[in-house]
């Protein structure tokens, strides 16, 4: 039985092959996977936010703001050993219809936007994504052959 | 930002609102769909992002959200199992194959109007005791796993806060083919006001 580790809101995990990471109720947030695939070692981040520089608390999990996660997960990733990373990107759906449109119905749209401008900086690869839409996501990652398993309620499981 | 923890008067404080709010809801929800819809404890809870997903649970539910102005600003979702869903819409709009997947825009309206009435009563009822003015925007609506559904008024306090204050009050009809839930999430600032307009001591 394989290891599934349970990555939460705002929260970043790393583990190796064949541990398994999982992410569940990706709405507008960002399931951030990223890994080596020489070394089968990789990382989740579950991303509520575009920006920390807006945060008016200085305490928050590494994985809750894009900047921070891609941050901490390139530190993380590199400490173990990792040299060449690459990335999959999965969530920043827009879950409401909304006529009104106040900045919170599409944060969605914008968490995509940093998540791969930050990446872009960093020279990371983004090999495969499943983003935006309007419906919510579970993912799970596997850290053994890098295939990211994506679940959406009323459509088939699909692999990217 | 939240303190560390609640305390015991405070949280009695926050049950005590979640059932003024979801019994004056679920008094007019009773009368829309004739039938007596009871209320459970309200659950009071002040939980890390990390573990709000879980307080939620994984179903798919219909929820109307709202953002509420004024001085006790935060959100408020309704949500409803899918079974709710058609029950109300067989019940109310009279149409006895109505179900949520096939959802066309007028019984996505009636559903949506529904919400505002339950919503409303659940705001007014909190304003009305507080004193405080409270203002509900037009309300949003999704289909879809509550866990996803919630990133948005999480994210709407993301920056204020490390924590939640998650205060749900579930309700039920006789049989178990009807429930649901209101989740008020006050912001930081709310819950302030609360404690210091009734001198609970922070």
């Amino acid at each position: 039985m394989t290891d599934v580790l349970k990555v939460g809101m705002s929260e970043v995990k790393i583990t190796s092959a064949p541990t398994m990471l999982k992410t569940t109720g990706l709405g507008s947030c960002i399931g951030l996977c990223m890994y080596d695939e020489k070394l089968k070692i990789g990382g989740m981040a579950h991303v509520m936010l575009p920006s920390s520089v807006n945060s008016k608390v200085s305490e928050f999990g590494a994985g809750k703001y894009a900047d921070t996660a891609v941050e901490f997960l390139i530190k993380s990733l590199k400490a173990k050993g990792c040299k060449k990373l690459k990335a999959k990107i999965a969530g920043g759906a827009q879950m409401f219809t909304f006529s009104g449109g106040s900045d919170i119905m599409k944060v969605g749209a914008r968490n995509v936007k940093a998540v791969k401008e930050l990446l872009a900086e960093q020279n990371i690869n983004i090999i495969s994504e499943d983003t935006g839409g309007n419906k919510g996501r579970t993912i799970v990652f596997d850290t053994d052959n890098f295939h990211l398993i994506i679940r959406t309620i009323g459509s088939d499981q699909k692999t990217i | 930002m939240f303190n560390k923890s609640i305390k015991p008067l405070q949280k009695d404080l926050l049950k005590e609102l979640g059932n003024i709010g979801a019994g004056n809801a679920a008094t007019a929800f009773s009368t829309l769909i004739s039938n007596r819809v009871e209320l459970n404890v309200p659950e009071v809870e002040l939980v890390g992002f990390e573990n709000s997903l879980e307080f939620v649970g994984d179903e798919a539910v219909a929820a109307m959200y709202f953002r509420v102005n004024g001085s006790l600003p935060g959100n408020m979702l309704l949500m409803l199992p899918l079974e709710t869903v058609d029950f109300i819409l067989q019940s109310v709009g009279k149409n006895k194959t109505a179900s949520w997947d096939d959802l066309d825009s007028y019984n996505q309206s009636m559903l949506m109007e529904i919400g505002n009435i339950l919503c409303g009563a659940y705001i007014s009822a909190i304003s009305d005791f507080t004193q405080k003015k409270m203002v509900p925007t037009v309300p949003a609506f999704a289909i879809d796993m509550a866990g996803a559904i919630i990133n948005i008024p999480l994210a709407q306090l993301g920056d204020m806060s490390e924590k939640a204050l998650l205060i749900k009050t579930t309700f039920n009809r006789d049989g178990k083919d009807f429930s649901g839930n209101f989740l008020f999430i006050p912001e930081p600032s709310a819950l302030t006001e609360l404690m210091n307009h009734f001198g609970v001591v922070q």
